[in-house]
């Protein structure tokens, strides 16, 4: 008992030295030098005229050649405008594994141009291969990955297109039936009418100026949209359940980013879906093919006070190493982010000033990353900001079109220190961000992270060197589960700590990191333990695993490999 | 704002003393002008001499010893002064110009019921228009607006269109509560005039019409360096949530008086909604470097520090406020605020200066509400209800209680109860906090509407 203490109190030491050594990890701003060259276009670029032309687009991280490097895929908006000419399309850029990234959009088939949107990966037909849905204002893009290297497009086939005029936003793959097939969740935002005749013209109402500067109008005062779920049918086809599952009956609207994770940890994955200026929408899953909103009976709807945010993006994030699974979200300027700590009870607490993730109120949030960027144990948080519109900036207020990032380092103590001005010059540039989604692009243990930054070519944040702490990247392969295993519940237990995640399908501000989780384990030489749960009920446990690497636990092993 | 008393000068005063029915000789009225160019020097030393030379020559001459006071009066000998005013009036009890000056040194001395009967008996001994409106003005300053009602409706009855008497009459009507007979006397005023432009809009204003934020707009624009017009201007557009011209109305005046008590709030305030946080801060710094126990610009501050994150600034502006032991409650209040948002182990400090603050106001449903969130931290739900039951009953439209009193329902089981809440909650709407507080903050900082 004595020696254990006496352990415990050396870890404590050790593991103190690890959280108080400096910050060590600096970024750098690698897209054009690895070919990311392609210029976000999202309507006008000075002055715009519908909320559509604002709120930008997402991207995602999927390795869609199955060659163990994760590419990435920029999902680009249009012009109101868009005639003859070249248009805009989004685009998706192939890892060659060196730094540098080619644009393979054409050959791969997802040359398509319109509004799109966020990103979402999951491999809805347990083929094996990573399919991506693109959300758009109008119909849909479901890709489906062929495993050659290219896509089709089957939305409307597949029933999941929508309808023109619909204005999608964010979007999860989640077997909300533990199945064993993704079913597909799709916020909507804003009823904008059929040419934009719900939408009245900037600065011609209380909704459509930004302290007294006339900007578009919206999302207040314009109508609400619907969410919908859409159900797998196993065949490649999805069912539109949104009215029987109970998605209609929220006290939300204006949905934005989505997050799936399981908050009750009842086995039954929920939905969190960020709104803005309303209520934010918790679906709790009521395991019947159901949802109920528990937004507000969870505190998950307001802040802390019950007053509505602008929400945008949203990650999960176990800061405290709790046990459960808590909530970062972005809002407005001139309002703080959320940390809602997970009670466990099925209720959240809005820690945000508490932990030191509130005070700069500035900045208008929108991407959001929860991951280990210095491998100590303890999950940072990035997140990327900009304002609406270059108009704005004629208030000449302290809150301008072009922010920085933010960087904040989780001290492990409950408390999240701003590390952005040791994190490298190229955080602190000035611009308009939208979207942003983490992975280890390397695969050497560095968390980069890709920004859509608006009428700019993308950002991908790269640190400088792989962190000196230890880490493991983790790729689950489900068999009576989906393939991906979204959903998946995953605790690595390591060098005295227990962390905990999920696999999971979109995030952040309509966009999808990496489907591999990732754990830093500081100082950590081996895993102790992995335990498993997949969305089938099994559960696997590993253990003694060597740290540094990428490892594959295929559902029902109790075992695992290594990545080459 | 009275007017008119300054364009009563010296020696109007005297005349009217001359005019006023006192009963003097030619001997003293040629002695009295043989030292006027004397008193029009402002030689008082001399001329106090050779009044009182006079007055061994003349020993009940009522107007010399008028005049002696006046001169005492110059050289701030008050006892005196007083003394051979009511010599003079002893000599000549009816004598206008000696009771206006005893009287205006009663009200110089705080004796306003004093000083009232001393006008009110000058209105009713003359027909002198000048007399009239000095004794008009008098009651008014003596807070007797009835009578100076009266003796200005009197004077106004001699020129109807003297400038001077239509506005302080209209105001004295105002200030007697009666804002149509108000309007009215206005009617015929000059629409060119800074000063009757803005007492119409502020009669206007308090009467609920929503023209008068135009009217008082009109008159910081006739007079745009006026402190007061551009002021009372600026703080009908923050009304109106225009910012933006709230600051242009402000500019000249704040460029001709950078220091102004009077504007920099109001300035800092209008560049707070407008986001320019690091202005707005500069503003009541200012304003607080020149009036240090300024309750707008302190709780300002520490409001601007708190919404914008720097919680540690904003503990020290407003508790060095309330070091001032009269510091208004909304301090306490913000500091609550503060503590509250500081740190989990500050609540019982943040209670009790909420406590403070209800004790300083009841009736102030925030303080409830943040006491109420306060107490529902500390477990104690029974208590965290009345205050936000409290809260909601003093301000029926405050959604933010009915969210949390639904929380602790649903916590406590009472499903009905807390169904309630949330649809109470859910029909008053929620607004984003920048908004909340901000508009709660504003109606703190802004003047009373009338």
């Amino acid at each position: 008992m004595r020696l254990t203490g006496l352990l415990a109190g050396v870890a404590a030491i050790l593991y103190a030295a690890v959280v108080k050594a400096p910050w060590s990890v600096r970024f750098t701003d690698m897209a054009a030098k690895a070919g990311l060259r392609d210029v976000n276009v999202s309507g006008a670029e000075d002055k715009k005229k519908y909320i559509l032309e604002m709120n930008g687009s997402g991207l995602a991280f999927l390795d869609y050649n199955g060659d163990g490097n994760v590419d990435l895929f920029v999902v680009n908006g249009t012009t109101l405008d868009a005639g003859a000419g070249a248009k805009p399309v989004s685009h998706l850029y192939r890892n060659n594994g060196d730094g540098t990234f080619t644009d393979v959009t054409e050959q791969a088939g997802v040359a398509y141009s319109g509004w799109g949107q966020g990103a979402c990966a999951g491999d809805f037909d347990n083929d094996g291969r990573e399919d991506l849905f693109v959300t758009y204002y109008g119909k849909n893009r479901l890709y489906h990955n062929n495993g050659d290297g290219t896509f089709t497009e089957m939305a409307a086939q597949a029933g999941v297109a929508g309808a023109d005029g619909r204005w999608n936003s964010g979007c999860a793959f989640i077997d909300y039936d533990r199945d064993g097939k993704l079913d597909l969740f799709v916020a909507n935002y804003v009823d904008l009418g059929p040419n934009f005749s719900n939408v009245p013209n900037p600065g011609s109402g209380e909704f459509c100026q930004y302290k007294g500067i006339p900007i578009a109008c919206g999302p207040r005062g314009l109508p609400k949209a619907v969410n919908y779920l859409y159900h797998s049918n196993g065949d490649g086809t999805f069912t539109d359940v949104s009215e029987k599952a109970g998605i209609r009956a929220t006290d939300g609207h204006y949905a934005l980013g989505v997050l799936t994770f399981d908050y009750d940890q009842d086995g039954w994955p929920d939905i969190y879906v960020a709104c803005d200026s309303a209520a934010s929408i918790l679906y709790h899953n009521r395991r019947n093919g159901t949802f109920e909103d528990a937004g507000i009976a969870s505190g998950l709807a307001y802040n802390e006070d019950g007053e509505a945010q602008a929400g945008m993006g949203v990650a999960a994030i176990d800061y405290d190493h709790g046990g459960h699974l808590d909530v970062v979200k972005t809002n407005f300027s001139d309002d703080s982010p959320n940390l809602y700590h997970n009670n466990g009870d099925g209720t959240f607490s809005d820690r945000v000033f508490q932990a030191g993730l509130g005070r700069l109120r500035n900045y208008l949030g929108w991407g959001i990353v929860a991951a280990d960027f210095d491998n100590d144990g303890w999950a940072d948080v990035m997140i990327v900001n900009g304002h609406l519109t270059p108009e704005i900036d004629a208030a000449r207020s302290d809150s301008t079109y072009r922010q920085r990032k933010l960087l904040y380092r989780n001290l492990g103590d409950g408390h999240f220190a701003n590390v952005t001005a040791d994190a490298g010059g190229d955080l602190a540039r000035l611009h308009s961000s939208r979207g942003a989604a983490a992975a280890d692009l390397f695969n050497d243990g560095r968390m980069a992270v890709a920004v859509n930054e608006l009428h700019e070519p993308p950002s991908l944040l790269v640190p400088d060197a792989p962190a000196r702490n230890h880490w493991i990247g983790i790729r689950l392969v489900g068999t009576k589960s989906n393939r991906d295993a979204i959903g998946a519940r995953v605790e690595v237990e390591a060098g005295g700590m227990r962390q905990i995640d999920e696999a999971r399908s979109g995030g952040s501000y309509l966009s999808q990191n990496d489907l591999r989780l990732h754990f830093g384990l500081g100082g950590a030489t081996r895993v102790e333990r992995i335990t498993v749960n997949w969305p089938s009920g099994t559960t696997d446990r590993i253990t003694g695993i060597p740290t540094d690497r990428h490892i594959v636990i295929q559902e029902g092993t109790q075992n695992w490999r290594s990545v080459k | 704002m009275w007017f008119g008393v300054r364009r009563l000068k010296f020696l109007l005063v005297m005349i009217v003393a001359l005019r006023g029915g006192a009963q003097t000789t030619s001997e003293d009225q040629q002695y009295l002008f043989s030292v006027m160019p004397v008193i029009e020097r402002a030689d008082w030393p001399a001329a106090e001499l050779q009044l009182l030379r006079g007055l061994a020559e003349f020993p009940r001459s009522a107007i010399l010893y008028n005049a002696l006071g006046i001169v005492y009066r110059k050289e701030d000998k008050i006892e005196p002064a007083a003394a051979v005013f009511r010599k003079a009036l002893d000599l000549l009890p009816s004598f206008t110009a000696a009771q206006l000056q005893l009287a205006s040194l009663e009200r110089q001395q705080g004796r306003k019921k004093e000083a009232a009967d001393l006008f009110r008996a000058a209105a009713d001994s003359t027909t002198n228009f000048d007399a009239l409106v000095a004794a008009g003005l008098g009651l008014a300053d003596c807070e007797d607006y009835a009578g100076a009602i009266r003796v200005l409706s009197k004077a106004k009855a001699l020129k109807p269109d003297a400038a001077s008497v239509i506005y302080n009459l209209a105001l004295a009507q105002f200030k007697a509560g009666d804002s149509a007979a108000a309007l009215l006397s206005l009617q015929n005023a000059g629409s060119s005039e800074a000063d009757v432009v803005y007492l119409r809009g502020k009669i206007m204003e308090s009467a609920g019409n929503s023209q008068g934020a135009n009217e008082i707009t009109t008159a910081c624009r006739l007079e745009a360096a006026n402190e007061t017009y551009c002021a009372d201007a600026a703080v009908a557009s923050i009304r109106q949530d225009n910012f933006t011209e709230a600051l242009k109305l402000t500019e000249p005046a704040l460029q001709r008086s950078p220091d102004s008590v009077a504007l920099l709030p109001i300035v800092a305030l209008a560049q707070f909604r407008l986001g320019r946080y690091s202005e707005a801060i500069q503003s009541y710094r200012r304003a607080l470097e020149q009036a240090p126990n300024l309750d707008a610009a302190r709780e300002g501050l520490g409001f601007l520090y708190y919404m914008t994150g720097d919680l540690e600034a904003a503990r020290t502006v407003v508790e060095a406020g309330l070091q001032n032991p009269s510091a208004d409650f909304y301090l306490a209040y913000v500091d609550g605020l503060i503590l509250y948002r500081l740190s989990a182990q500050r609540k019982d400090q943040a209670a009790a200066r909420v406590d403070q603050a209800i004790r300083a106001n009841s009736k102030f449903a925030p303080a409830y509400f943040l006491r109420g969130k306060i107490r529902m931290d500390q477990g104690n739900s029974a208590a965290a209800l009345a205050d936000f039951e409290q809260a909601a009953k003093i301000d029926p439209k405050y959604p933010l209680p009915y969210y949390k009193m639904a929380q602790i329902y649903s916590r406590l089981g009472r499903t009905g109860e807390a169904e309630s809440a949330r649809r109470k909650f859910a029909e008053l709407g929620s607004l984003r906090e920048e908004e909340m507080l901000a508009r709660q903050a504003q109606d703190q900082l802004l003047p009373p509407r009338h």
